[in-house]
């Protein structure tokens, strides 16, 4: 699953009245350097608490599970690139969903926006900007709402700045002309690791034993939400009626919107489980085919694992409910990025097996494989006629999860050999380590 | 008052209820289905006559492919297993033209999908578990141990997108003890309410095979006409349906085997919403209003304080016959004694 | 109000924008004239929620138009307060705890209306004919009275509507809000009987959406046309009305029919109480921008456990589904607390504001942002990024953010909700403002 890795820029003099004055439009991302010597994020370092990302904005092309070519809007990373190469990598580089953005709990995320236009309408001007959607307590100026704040232009940046407070699953999208800039796709998968996740080796939490490595969706202060494997899976749906106007100069039809096809993390059954990163065939239209589709939802694990799923739902248009075929319920144990528990204490966790998410809410599930044999089962919508890729059949809403079994070492053998996959050295400063 | 402390199962329109051929093992229920297309009439829109539409569905036998004397109905005969068990056993006939199979979502068995290969050379899945095939000779079993007491739902898991809206849906239930339905949530009464949807056009499409041949080549453009409980739409010769009597701790059981999310509103009265999927919340929501997604099981316990009829509505205003004057579709009933 | 103009140049000469080519602090100038909207000064400060107050009601359902946000008129029917217009929603009836209502219906519809009252108990009618869920009023130009008579027992945010041919009568319009106050009220300004419910400000947020083609027919008396099976809805209501005119005043006179508005404003530290029906018969997923909300109660009861008190089973959320009959209440909060940087630009010897988050007081704004030609400015920013503020406009911008106050949009995330019949942006949407401290809220 691609991450965006942070980038560091030293030579960024962050103060006021003394400013590099760029020449008029321009590519201009920005990364100040931690210096406030607090380590926020608790992870032992003081000076790594600034994690900063940069998109491009722009259009792109993406293939439907049935192999239809799909005009689209999105976002591309090109975190570490160079100012100066950002235009031309961006330009027609556009991924659907967008680059996840994970980041944990203290850390300051400078995400520079750069506009780089559409390369196949070069009639359109549109500005655009980032929601962070669900951000607690935000600004106007960095909560991405054209209306009641700014949006970028074509050729240049703006970098928006988040202190990440609150741990959980979130979603990011572009909100100019959202309608439109939605159903195009210009979203994708965010969420926010726990502070707990960085406690000292051995630390006993209510009862249950912390041990370095061990991850948690939120500050739980018990373990219950501990999971050994997490996938974001993020709902959308596309009109291709809606994209192909789009691509040919015709007014969009905002009233007659019908999405046709439907996906998890930007693809249709069965590319949800095809591990590789997509490359469209833009060269069908003359254009560059790139890799645009390079979030898949194959969900692996071995038994007895916990699974965590950040689901998120960003469809223009529809409600979708989920359900898997594994026979054991799944356990909502958050939402709207916040664990299920009351100001009280209250545990307000539930276990279910259907799932219905509408556009813009987001959900935490945990799902025990203890007693789940090993096998292949499937996340899938119940509304069953969204198994379609359009006209296609056995498609649409639906991914694989395939159980591995223990294959003769204990499930505690298992587990430690995962903790020492994640080498601290190989980690990015201020980011997760890559896997 | 005195009330006696009755258990009613009140289902509808069904022409079997438990009291029917269940053999009892020691461990569990055991039941022969039968799977078979049929007709049905449904309401014609102008509120005159009927209109017939192909269905699939199941029918309760007594052996495998012996007599076959019961008829197959939309929703599938009710399974029960007995309180307190925890095994259930279908022994699957399968008189369609289609291979099918059996799922109970969210109760654990063991599972072997099968695929197919598409024209790309990627696998696609056809069943969630292991098939029957079209006319099987042999009886193919479908076996499930461990069962939590609960409300469930038992589907086709093959093609499931046109299966399981051509009919092939029923309801399981599983009591933790008599007049228990789960551990200390007690009741006197119980409704059993089974939500669906027809859509006509798609199942004349996979009648008479113009499915994915000439016709529609998916269920993209499912778009239902006709709105069930427990098989049947509401018309003015509906019956209410019996929910016990004043000061009964009244078991509604919702389950929805539509593909749409179903919104019933109950009038007059507030719901214990209590459980979902055969899943005990930590704590009971007060509602009269529930949100029964696809797929989806609920239960809620109404303790009424006066007799009379109270409306089931569904707000989503899935209350007409294929577009006829309301009511009609997904309304009901509950009719409390003295 | 002159006290709180000068409190508002002082906010203003306090804030500097950060921009690229400007490096000085600019001083502010508030546009003099303010929208109907903010000029108004309810003596009632409670009274934001507008409604019929009292314990007798005649509601008359009749026919009339609305004003859809793309200037469609559409064939509406809605009940009107006694011989008044008729309105889409119907009247708001604000009662007290325990009170005996008494709602008389008449009709002057061509086909028999009812009423009925979810989340009531006990309700009898009297009069009229035997309907379908209750008696009805036939269609006989308002010949024929019915009377619905029910105890409101428990407090809360509840709805009625038509109980007669309700796909269509519902689909046209026939639907409005009730709210039953705590006996708490109004000593105590709580939606329910419990300090969790304490609210600064209370909003109605009755979602409703409308299938044109269903309207068009009605209009042409096509009654045997009409199929609510496809269901094609087109228009998307908050109060009855879509965005743009959701955040016009209240009573605006060319909304004859549709007189409720919908405009949330706060200021930060106070606690705003969304009253959210779902009035229609979608699901709308309702994302209000800013912050989480708190969910307290649902179908008007609070969320409780069975030995606890108050909302004790309250959660928090980013996006609250409404589900079609289901009414919910939620407190919404915004202190600005956390941002890493101060949110009204003060510096560090500047005094703090009410409810003002220490830590970051002082704290720089952390980026640079682009010039004015690298920047297209929404219509109601205020031209600076701190709550209070106002900053660099481009000429013709400007003027709709009188106070300095931070926007943010309240919408259905269903984004095809925010059309007005195929125009964008419209339907389901509205605006928070979060005025700064001194800013007069009715």
């Amino acid at each position: 699953m691609k991450r965006i890795r942070p980038y560091h820029l030293l030579s960024l003099l962050m103060c006021f009245g003394v400013s590099v004055l760029p020449t008029s439009a321009d590519i201009f991302s920005q990364c100040p350097t931690d210096t406030d010597g607090i380590d926020t994020d608790g992870d032992g370092d003081a000076a790594n608490d600034h994690v900063c990302m940069h998109v491009t904005a722009g259009d792109g092309f993406v293939n439907m599970a049935d192999g239809r070519l799909m005009y689209m809007f999105g976002f591309h990373d090109v975190t570490g690139l160079p100012d100066a190469d950002v235009m031309a990598d961006g330009m027609l580089g556009a991924e659907f969903p967008a680059p996840t953005i994970e980041v944990s709990e203290g850390q300051k995320l400078y995400l520079s926006l750069s506009n780089v236009g559409m390369m196949v309408r070069p009639d359109l001007f549109d500005p655009h900007t980032i929601h962070y959607h669900g951000f607690p307590e935000a600004s106007a100026i960095f909560d991405g709402v054209p209306g009641a704040s700014v949006s970028i232009n074509m050729g240049s940046t703006i970098t928006y700045f988040y202190n990440n407070v609150e741990p959980g699953t979130y979603m990011w999208h572009c909100h100019v002309e959202v309608t439109e800039h939605m159903q195009m796709g210009m979203l994708g998968n965010l969420f926010v690791h726990p502070i707990q996740n960085n406690l000292p080796n051995l630390t006993d939490l209510n009862g249950f034993t912390h041990q370095t490595g061990y991850t948690y969706a939120y500050n739980d202060g018990d373990g219950s939400t501990y999971y050994d494997v997490d996938y974001p899976i993020q709902l959308h749906s596309f009109d291709p009626v809606f994209h192909d106007a789009s691509f040919t100069v015709q007014p969009l039809p905002f009233a007659n919107m019908k999405d046709t096809y439907f996906m998890l993390n930007g693809r249709g059954y069965p590319d949800t489980v095809n591990t590789a990163e997509l490359l469209n065939t833009a060269d069908d239209e003359g254009y560059e085919a790139r890799y645009s589709q390079k979030v898949h939802s194959l969900i692996e694990a071995t038994e007895g694992d916990k699974i965590l799923l950040r689901i998120s739902n960003l469809s223009t248009t529809n409600f979708y409910t989920l359900t898997t075929t594994l026979g054991i319920p799944m356990k909502v144990i958050g939402r709207g990025a916040r664990l299920l528990r009351s100001a009280s204490g209250q545990d307000l966790s539930f276990e279910t097996n259907a799932l219905n998410i509408g556009g813009g809410e987001g959900l935490d599930v945990i799902i025990d494989t203890t007693d789940v044999g090993p096998g292949t089962y499937f996340l899938y919508t119940t509304n069953l006629n969204y198994l379609s890729n359009d006209t296609e059949d056995f498609g649409g809403m639906m991914t694989e999860m395939v159980i591995a079994p223990l294959a003769g070492a204990a499930a505690d053998e298992q587990r430690s050999v995962r903790l020492r996959r994640v080498d601290t050295t190989k980690r990015i400063r201020g980011g997760k380590p890559l896997r | 008052m005195n009330h006696k402390m009755l258990k009613t199962i009140s289902c509808g329109v069904l022409p079997l209820m438990t009291l029917a051929i269940v053999a009892s093992t020691a461990t569990g229920a055991e039941y022969y289905l039968r799977a078979e297309a049929f007709t049905k009439n449904l309401p014609d829109p102008s509120g005159v006559g009927t209109i017939p539409v192909p269905m699939w569905g199941f029918a309760l036998d007594d052996s495998f492919e012996g007599l076959e004397l019961q008829a197959v109905s939309v929703p599938g005969p009710r399974l029960t297993v007995p309180a307190g068990d925890t095994t259930l056993t279908i022994h699957l006939d399968n008189n369609l033209s289609v291979p099918i199979s059996i799922m109970i979502p969210g109760q654990i068995t063991t599972k072997t999908p099968v695929f197919f290969t598409d024209g790309q050379g990627r696998q696609r899945v056809h069943s969630f578990t292991h098939e029957t095939l079209a006319g099987n000779g042999t009886m193919v079993d479908y076996t499930w141990t461990g069962l939590e007491p609960g409300t469930y739902l038992y589907l086709s898991g093959t093609h499931p997108a046109v299966q399981v809206q051509m009919g092939l849906y029923g309801g399981v239930t599983i009591d933790a003890a008599a007049g228990e339905a789960y551990a200390g949530v007690t009741y006197d009464a119980e409704v059993m309410l089974l939500y669906s949807e027809i859509d006509p056009a798609l199942h004349a499409a996979v009648d008479d095979g113009s499915y994915g041949t000439t016709g529609p080549t998916s269920t993209v453009d499912y778009n239902p006409k006709y709105f069930l409980i427990n098989g049947e739409p509401y018309t003015s010769a509906t019956l209410p349906m019996s929910a016990g009597a004043v000061g009964n701790r009244v078991l509604l059981r919702f389950l929805n085997a539509g593909l749409q999310t179903h919104a019933p509103n109950l009038l007059g009265m507030y719901m214990s919403v209590i459980a979902e999927d055969g899943n005990v919340y930590n704590f009971p929501k007060g509602q009269y209003s529930l949100t029964l997604p696809a797929g989806q099981t609920k239960d809620a316990i109404v303790t009424p304080s006066a007799d009379g009829a109270y409306p089931l509505i569904d707000r989503r205003s899935d209350v007409t016959n294929a577009g006829g004057f309301s009511l009609g579709g997904m309304v009901r009933f509950l009719e409390v004694a003295p | 109000m002159g006290g709180n103009e000068n409190n508002q140049e002082a906010h203003g000469l306090l804030e500097y924008g950060i921009m690229r080519t400007h490096l000085h602090s600019r001083g502010t100038q508030f546009a003099v004239a303010v929208t109907a909207a903010l000029a108004l000064f309810a003596a009632d400060a409670y009274a934001v929620i507008d409604g019929l107050t009292g314990s007798t009601f005649t509601l008359s359902a009749n026919d009339g138009y609305v004003l859809g946000g793309d200037g469609l008129s559409i064939y509406t029917w809605g009940f009107a307060n006694d011989t008044g217009p008729m309105q889409y929603p119907g009247p708001t009836l604000i009662v007290n705890q325990g009170t005996v209502i008494t709602i008389f219906l008449k009709n002057y519809l061509p086909e028999p209306v009812s009423i009925v009252f979810p989340g009531q108990e006990g309700v009898t009618a009297t009069g009229g004919v035997a309907g379908q869920l209750t008696q009805e009023a036939p269609a006989d130009n308002g010949a024929t009275t019915v009377e619905y008579q029910f105890q409101a027992s428990e407090p809360g945010t509840y709805h009625y509507h038509s109980g007669t041919h309700m796909d269509l009568q519902l689909e046209m319009g026939l639907v409005g809000a009730i709210i039953v106050r705590p006996t708490e009220f109004p000593v105590d300004q709580w939606a329910y009987n419990h300090a969790d419910s304490a609210y600064d400000h209370e909003y109605l947020f009755l979602l409703t959406e409308m299938d044109y083609d269903v309207h068009l027919m009605a209009e042409f008396g096509l009654w045997d046309q009409i199929d609510t099976t496809t269901f094609h809805p087109v228009y998307w209501f908050i109060n009855g009305r879509n965005f743009p005119d959701t955040t016009l005043p209240s009573g605006t006179p060319w909304l004859p029919n549709q007189p409720y508005n919908c405009l949330p404003r706060m200021h930060p530290g106070e606690r705003l109480l969304l009253r959210i029906i779902g009035g229609g018969r979608d699901l709308h997923p309702f994302h209000p921008h800013g912050n989480n909300t708190t969910v307290i109660a649902k179908d008007a009861r609070l969320l409780q456990s069975p030995l606890g008190t108050g909302a004790d089973l309250a959660y928090s959320d980013y996006t609250i589904a409404s589900l079609p009959g289901q009414t919910v209440d939620a407190i919404f909060e915004w202190t600005g607390a956390q941002l890493g940087w101060d949110v009204y630009g003060h510096a560090p010897g500047d005094p703090m504001e009410p409810f003002e988050y220490a830590p970051d007081h002082g704290k720089p704004f952390p980026v640079i942002l682009p010039g004015q030609q690298e920047l297209t400015f929404g219509g109601v920013y205020s031209g600076s990024p701190f709550l209070g503020a106002a900053g660099d406009l481009p000429p013709g911008e400007g003027g709709l953010n009188v106070y300095g106050g931070f926007m943010y949009p309240w919408h259905s995330h269903a984004e095809n909700e925010i059309v007005n019949n195929d125009i964008f942006i419209g339907g389901m949407l509205s605006l928070l403002i979060i005025e700064p401290h001194g800013t007069p809220i009715p």
